[in-house]
């Protein structure tokens, strides 16, 4: 069953296009990355999916909804929270805000998930940035969302309580939940999620998981050789037509090869070579370099 | 519409009231400075025991217009100034279930404020009010209107937010002061005198001074006006909502 279905939205302030026919859809359980620069219109679109913007075309629809307030919950990055209520007073007037059953057993269970019991009679303008965030993420879990909108949920965060946060995504997704995440960090797509989205200029450029996006965007993969001699290795390489280029390192040569194709074909030609090669290391493109690749190109 | 997200807004709208000693002022110290200085003048100046009545009836209804237009931008704003906005307008709360819940709030302020005063005018001068059906039909209109109010500048703020807060106090005190709450409204010149006969709080506040036999009764036109304003004001309200929203100014969510 779709989770959410994102059709066609498109979002304009003035003559600015923030949101350009963007299309997508998330499976129930699963964890979709909306991946994208500053700018790029990922907190748009999730302002539009949340229903908190207008939009000026499409449809948005979660668990075939067009109304979904009570099945969705939000988690915001870089959280500025001055709320003179206590942790306690908090997750009291979200649970009835969202209805939430046996909310006195669930708010006890979501400050034990996030280790906040300790917390739980402090004002929550008092903590710090660390746990304001994993607050806002027991009134998100509290509420047993079904659609879960995280938008860069670990921005601003010292890495330690980023770590944290993680582990807990990686816990809800055990569990079950199916989650919306922005960011633009690369590392925690490819930590958290199953599928992606890259966003650039209010558009959706590649989707797919994870290695099907960098397969789409990265024509080129990498092989190390650690040998004895570099640059009769770089020679015996760089004339080859299946070749794009050569890198001459201290211990070793890079050979750039269009994808995986020929990387059977050199290891068969280095095998039959006498120079002495100590290891083989086939490199794969990093999301990073994908997205840098992508958005350089879309310019 | 819920029960529990009616009260969610109740129970926020009253731990920040305990939280915050203006708040708490608003409904002790500042109606009781206003109550006193005003009926101690007509003590003072030996004011009749009518002209004590109507004054006490015109603080009364000022307060009550006050407390029932403010509680809901105020609420609103604490959401703002929490950074809790977008949490609370993402949740399934609608318009009305903010409206409903504050308006609680709002009753209960009101009559603990029009209670005191009326224990405070017996304890201190003994009077004692006698036409309670004048004193409520009033009320009743002021209340309406400070909703219609309330609503107004809820809409004002969800545009404006901070920069609009200060309209929230003053728009309602300068329609009640050119309402003729102490004095006729013929004081005014004619051209606030024609204004002012659209805005029920002119017939809301004749008829409380007519309950101490000082004022006129016309209650066709306060249910015409009253109806009127409900009209702008959920308009009013309606439209700005759809604005903010198409403007992403509901769409802070840090």
């Amino acid at each position: 069953m779709l989770a959410l279905s994102v059709e066609n939205v498109t979002k304009r302030f003035e003559n600015f296009t923030a949101v350009d026919t963007v299309s997508f859809s998330i499976k129930q359980g699963e964890i979709f990355g909306l991946l994208g620069p500053n700018g790029a219109g990922k907190t748009t679109l999730i302002s539009m999916i949340a229903d908190l913007l207008t939009k000026d075309a499409g449809k948005v629809e979660v668990f075939g909804l067009k109304n979904a307030n009570h099945l969705m919950n939000v988690l915001p990055g870089f959280t500025h929270v001055h709320n003179p209520l206590t942790v306690d007073e908090f997750l009291k007037e979200y649970s009835l805000l969202y209805s939430v059953k046996n909310w006195k057993k669930q708010r006890e269970y979501v400050l034990k998930l996030l280790e906040i019991q300790d917390k739980r009679d402090i004002a929550m303008k008092d903590l710090s940035s660390g746990y304001k965030q994993r607050v806002l993420m027991a009134k998100a879990l509290m509420t047993q969302p079904k659609l879960l909108l995280m938008d860069e949920p670990t921005v601003g965060l010292d890495v330690e309580i980023a770590i944290k946060i993680r582990g807990i995504i990686k816990e809800l997704r055990h569990k079950g939940y199916t989650i919306l995440l922005t960011t633009h960090n690369m590392l925690e797509v490819e930590e958290l999620c199953d599928r992606i989205a890259l966003i650039h200029r209010g558009r959706i450029i590649a989707e797919g998981t994870v290695p099907e996006v960098k397969k789409k965007i990265v024509e080129q993969n990498s092989i190390q050789i650690e040998c004895e001699n570099p640059r009769k290795i770089q020679l015996l390489f760089q004339n080859e037509s299946y070749v794009l280029h050569t890198k001459l390192l201290k211990n070793g040569c890079i050979i750039f090869v269009r994808q995986n194709r020929k990387i059977k074909k050199i290891m068969r030609r280095l095998s039959e070579q006498e120079e002495k090669v100590y290891s083989i290391e086939i490199m794969e493109p990093t999301l990073e370099e994908a997205f840098i690749k992508l958005t350089s190109r879309k310019k | 519409m819920r029960l529990s997200r009616i009260y969610a807004v109740t129970y926020r709208n009253i731990v920040n009231s305990q939280k915050n000693f203006f708040r708490l002022f608003d409904i002790t110290l500042w109606p009781l400075v206003l109550f006193l200085s005003l009926t101690l003048f007509i003590q003072y100046i030996k004011g009749e025991s009518a002209i004590l009545g109507a004054v006490i009836l015109g603080v009364m209804g000022w307060r009550i217009v006050y407390h029932m237009q403010i509680e809901f931008c105020q609420s609103y704003m604490d959401n703002w100034w929490s950074g809790m906005l977008g949490h609370f307008m993402i949740s399934p709360v609608t318009t009305l279930e903010f409206i409903l819940g504050n308006l609680v709030v709002a009753v209960v302020k009101m009559g603990a404020v029009a209670g005191t005063y009326f224990i405070f005018a017996k304890l201190l001068f003994d009077y004692t009010f006698t036409n309670w059906n004048l004193i409520l039909i009033g009320s009743l209109i002021l209340m309406l209107f400070g909703l219609c109010m309330g609503l107004i500048t809820l809409g004002i703020c969800m545009i404006y937010q901070d920069n609009a807060f200060a309209v929230a106090y003053l728009l309602p005190d300068l329609i009640v002061l050119f309402s003729g709450v102490y004095y006729p409204v013929t004081i005014f010149p004619v051209f606030i005198q024609k204004v002012m006969t659209v805005f029920p709080t002119l017939y809301a506040f004749e008829i409380l001074k007519a309950s101490v036999g000082l004022g006129s009764i016309n209650i066709p036109y306060s249910i015409a006006t009253v109806v009127l304003w409900f009209v702008i004001s959920v308009s009013f309200l309606i439209f700005c909502k759809k604005y903010a929203k198409r403007k992403g100014l509901f769409a802070k969510l840090n």
